[in-house]
């Protein structure tokens, strides 16, 4: 079993930093499935979390790492999956976050027990020196006979989606509605208008986004699709996201539940299912 | 007698305060002939800090008359009076009621004035009997380095190492070759001896001291702007930090250091890849078991002799109290996260069979052809990777995985096929309770040992 990243790029490694940031916001462990050419990074997977929603991160290994080997326990096995500490991770990855590091090693190893060695080459300014720092981040290493209870979620099939510009006025509506009510209901227009409402006792407030890229996903051309999903959920999604990217694409399955997809760049995707509940 | 500081002296005293409050409970003070010196110690008294202010920086200093001043008083009266600095225009401090309180008066802007009356506890100081000229290894370096240093670990740290070689400064948070909780997250940062101003190691050492003393310091040479020097010799005898200012300020931070009899060390534990194949593990294990248990043993029966002169070396602790009672209490020793017990190579590898045989298992089941006959229970239930699994020594499971023997088939008629193999599943809550006997394999990594274990039988 050998899995072995490198990372060069500043700006790559700040993005692979606010990823991981994201999601040690989320939770508090994190599911790594290493694949040949992909990583994925799941977290809540079980969904049995009230307060945070399902997240995944599906990262081509070429995008970000431009060495990655990864072989797996047994020959005719194409993972390598692992539990880890989202917190851990973050911690180790912390001086990406400044541009300071030259590069970052990635590298799985057993030093009394598997651990992901996170081994960063740091140019700090009071410096002129190239310092290293080594973090050996603690996994439990998943055995093949318990992968399918393991799986990457799959994008559900939706209805209606829209592509929503900026993601900092939902943000900031969104933190301020959960207070309102406990579920809020989001539907969708083909012509291009996302309406967000949140129905109290005393009252209904309903805001509108107008002018919005509509993308049909189901043969039968839908005008309008609707899901009720929990306020506090879509909440802690947006409050986490640490990302600089600020599109957002938001998919809906009708009554059943709503995607939302980040595109950080091409073949680097965060997703979000956030369940629908009951009026 | 009276002491008055102007507004920015006032403003390091009171610094100078916060950061012995994070080392002990009392502060003590001395007024000498040059100055003024405040002390603390910790609780377990591994740490010392004392900090010295000169004459000079006051603007009245009243000579103690006869000797020095001597007096104790309470930390936390302390930190309420000089927590908020930031209007302090000038303080004035006085010794009132026949030298029995400590008046502390605050001259704030716009005319405030604050008074504080602090009683004096009484007139013990801490001697230390520590030799503080300078040590063999010398480490002086600006704030800011030391600061990096600091803050690569975590804030609930306890230990700091620091490996000094001649090339390189390594500073971990566990001693290599040690073994660690499975859910600690390991740290080093290497450093280059040119970050320094002065590097001087002499011989390679490994030193380990408790970092909630140093950042203390280092919070007060980082507000002095100051280089901060750490001097040590090796594993076992007290480290000194040394932060000097303008020669106004001295400060002193005397720290006992772990030493290398209380740690066990295992080469098993230090780095090495993941790349060997399950079969090979199977193998070197079968070998290890038959032979004798030669070096886990001796090394216990070293400690053992070593535990004789711990004993008596102990006598006279690190600090002393004046007037001259010699505390009761011995020297605590400050014993990293580890256990002392030695037997754990075998059942490392015991467990890490197990999951081989484990996985190996589960292909077998997964690639045989579907028969009707399952095959003979050999084995208990076998644990998987995440699950956690106390054997007792000496029932350790078969290492090798059950083979579908090929004579089952002409027994179909008279036996009566066993029941299927319960597989356990990833996440079984109570797994405790299905398991035969619960026998901790070693003490607790979270159990700290204050003092070693004086039973001369044990």
């Amino acid at each position: 079993m050998k899995f072995r990243a490198q990372m060069k790029d500043p700006l790559y490694m700040r993005e692979f930093q606010n990823i991981i940031a994201t999601l040690s916001k989320l939770s508090k462990d994190c599911l790594m499935i290493l694949g040949a050419q992909q990583m994925h990074l799941i977290v809540n997977e079980d969904q049995s979390s009230t307060s945070s929603p399902l997240v995944w991160v599906s990262i081509a290994a070429t995008e970000y790492f431009p060495e990655y080997v990864m072989e797996a326990a047994h020959p005719d096995q194409d993972y390598i999956v692992l539990i880890m500490s989202s917190a851990n991770l973050g911690r180790a990855l912390s001086f990406l976050r400044g541009g300071g590091a030259n590069s970052c090693k990635l590298k799985l190893q057993r030093i009394q027990f598997p651990c992901i060695s996170v081994a960063c080459s740091l140019l700090s300014t009071s410096s002129t020196e190239a310092r290293d720092v080594l973090y050996d981040v603690p996994v439990t290493i998943i055995p093949a006979s318990d992968w399918p209870t393991y799986v990457v979620p799959r994008v559900p099939p939706s209805q209606l989606a829209l592509v929503l510009p900026s993601l900092r006025l939902l943000r900031s509506l969104i933190d301020k509605l959960k207070n309102m009510s406990p579920s809020l209901e989001f539907q969708a227009n083909s012509d291009g208008e996302l309406n967000v409402v949140a129905t109290s006792e005393m009252s209904t407030v309903t805001s509108r986004f107008k002018r919005l890229l509509p993308r049909f996903l189901s043969a039968d051309n839908d005008r309008e699709a609707s899901c009720l999903v929990d306020s506090r959920k879509a909440s802690a999604f947006f409050t986490a996201l640490q990302l600089a990217n600020e599109e957002l694409t938001i998919a809906i399955d009708r009554e059943h539940s709503i995607h939302l997809q980040i595109d950080v760049r091409k073949d680097v995707m965060l997703h979000s299912i956030l369940p629908a509940v009951c009026a | 007698m009276k002491y008055t500081l102007e507004g920015t002296n006032a403003r390091v005293m009171a610094k100078a305060v916060q950061s012995l409050s994070k080392l002990g409970k009392e502060l003590f003070i001395e007024i000498e002939q040059q100055g003024l010196q405040m002390r603390a110690i910790n609780a377990t008294q591994s740490a010392v800090g004392s900090i010295f202010f000169r004459r000079s920086m006051f603007e009245v200093f009243d000579k103690p008359p006869y000797s020095d001043f001597y007096c104790k008083i309470s930390m936390k009266c302390c930190l309420a009076v000089f927590r908020n600095m930031s209007e302090v225009e000038y303080c004035e401090l006085n010794l009132i009621d026949n030298q029995n309180s400590l008046q502390v008066n605050l001259r704030c802007k716009l005319e405030t004035t604050k008074e504080a009356t602090i009683s004096i506890i009484d007139d013990q100081n801490i001697n230390t009997n520590i030799d503080t000229a300078q040590r063999s290894n010398i480490l002086l370096g600006d704030h800011k380095l030391f600061m990096d240093i600091s803050n690569i670990f975590n804030s609930t740290e306890e230990e700091l190492t620091l490996e000094a070689n001649a090339d390189s400064l390594v500073a971990k948070n566990y001693i290599e070759g040690t073994r660690v909780n499975d859910k600690f997250m390991r740290t080093q940062l290497k450093l280059k001896p040119k970050e320094f101003d002065r590097y001087q190691v002499i011989k390679n050492t490994v030193i380990t001291f408790c970092i909630k003393e140093f950042r203390a310091f280092l919070l007060f040479g980082e507000c002095l702007n100051a280089s901060l020097s750490l001097e040590f010799d090796d594993a076992g005898s007290p480290c000194m930090l040394k932060v000097k200012k303008h020669g106004e300020i001295e400060c002193l931070l005397i720290m006992s250091t772990l030493s290398p009899d209380d740690v066990s060390f295992s080469h098993d534990y230090c780095q090495q890849d993941l790349t060997v194949h399950q079969k090979d593990m199977r193998a070197a294990a079968s070998k290890r078991k038959s032979s004798t248990p030669g070096p886990s043993v001796q090394q216990k029966r070293r400690q053992q002799d070593v535990q004789a002169e711990i004993d008596s070396s102990m006598e006279s602790p690190l600090f002393q109290f004046r007037p001259s009672e010699a505390p009761s209490v011995q020297q605590a020793r400050i014993l990293a996260e580890v256990d002392t017990v030695v037997l754990i190579e075998d059942e490392a590898e015991a467990e890490a069979l197990m999951l081989a045989a484990a996985d190996a298992v589960q292909e077998a089941c997964r690639l045989a052809p579907p028969k009707a006959v399952p095959e003979p229970a050999a084995t208990p239930p076998l644990p998987n990777s995440t699950e956690v699994c106390f054997y007792n020594t000496d029932d350790v499971p078969a290492t090798q995985s059950p083979e579908l023997s090929p004579d089952v088939h002409g027994d179909d008629d008279e036996s009566i096929p066993q029941s299927p193999e319960r597989v356990p599943q990833m996440r079984t809550i109570f797994s405790r309770c299905f398991q035969s006997t619960y026998v901790p394999r070693e003490p607790s990594p979270n159990s700290q040992a204050y003092a070693p274990n004086s039973d001369t039988e044990d």
